[in-house]
């Protein structure tokens, strides 16, 4: 195990120390969570297909995480210019794209159980796919422009503004009325007996997921940094060296 | 049943493989910071 290195931001730092808790509980929420899955009732209208419920929305809320997140570290980058922020937003933008993938993977697999078929241009999938390809751009704007400072704050102002997207994908039910064929959102009392325990589980286990990886993924992004230091750095001594040995 | 097991399955796999991609990357790069 790599201590966090000297001159590493406060949450590369809680990142480096946290690696094996944050990694041993989630593999023992995760068992426990498949168990009460496989021990959970069958929904009497559904049937089976709808245990994919205990996974679906429990990434849809990581994902959400992961770009509120994007938007937190680019304005507090904004605000105090610490390149640590940008850290956390870059980081959060891959984690938070990752999950959003799995909503729109989950999703389709159960449709085609429950509906008959993969896709429908549903208000609530429509929107999803939208929120995906905002934070996707998002993505390929810092792969582009890596190193960039311009670059990192319009990213920033940019994942601020993405961040909209965001409660017009939970309330798109909502909005479009009776147009909607996506399942509303649970509420209180929503599920049957049973139901609950494994629906809990399975939101704890998302979000210590996103946790975990988005401590290793700071961690990598704060290496990444430190190692183009260091190499300008050299680089920089190489030249001046250069220029006296002229 | 299939397919409940295809949504855990593939959630379960990402989100692996992903972990695997990521601490192969910071043992790749903490060794160039050691070499450095």
């Amino acid at each position: 195990m790599t201590a966090p290195a000297a001159g590493s931001s406060g949450i590369e730092r809680i990142a480096g120390r946290s690696r094996a808790a944050t990694g041993w509980l989630l593999l023992a929420i995760s068992v426990l969570w498949l168990a009460s899955v496989a021990r959970a009732p069958e929904d009497s209208v559904q049937g089976i297909i709808q245990k994919i419920l205990y996974v679906h929305p429990p990434l849809a809320f990581a994902a959400y995480l992961g770009f509120f997140s994007t938007a937190l570290g680019g304005a507090v980058f904004l605000w105090r210019s610490d390149e640590a922020w940008d850290r956390l937003a870059r980081s959060s933008a891959e984690v938070g794209v990752l999950f959003c993938t799995l909503v729109i993977v989950t999703g389709p697999i159960w449709a085609r159980g429950a509906w008959g078929r993969w896709w429908s241009w549903d208000p609530r999938l429509t929107v999803t796919l939208l929120l995906w390809f905002v934070y996707l751009a998002y993505l390929l704007l810092r792969g582009f422009t890596e190193g960039s400072e311009r670059a990192a704050r319009f990213a920033a102002v940019y994942g601020i503004v993405g961040i909209a997207v965001i409660p017009l994908n939970y309330f798109a039910i909502e909005l479009a009325g009776g147009r909607a064929i996506h399942p509303e959102n649970l509420s209180r009392g929503s599920l049957g007996v049973g139901m609950g325990l494994p629906f809990l589980l399975g939101t704890v286990v998302t979000l210590v997921a996103f946790v975990h990886l988005l401590f290793r993924r700071i961690e990598v992004e704060g290496l990444r940094s430190r190692l183009a230091e260091r190499t300008a750095a050299e680089r920089a001594r190489g030249e001046e060296r250069g220029a006296w040995g002229t | 049943m299939g397919y409940v097991i295809a949504a855990y399955v593939v959630t379960i796999a990402v989100v692996g493989i992903y972990l695997l991609h990521l601490a192969r990357t910071r043992r790749t790069l903490t060794r160039e910071l050691d070499r450095k």
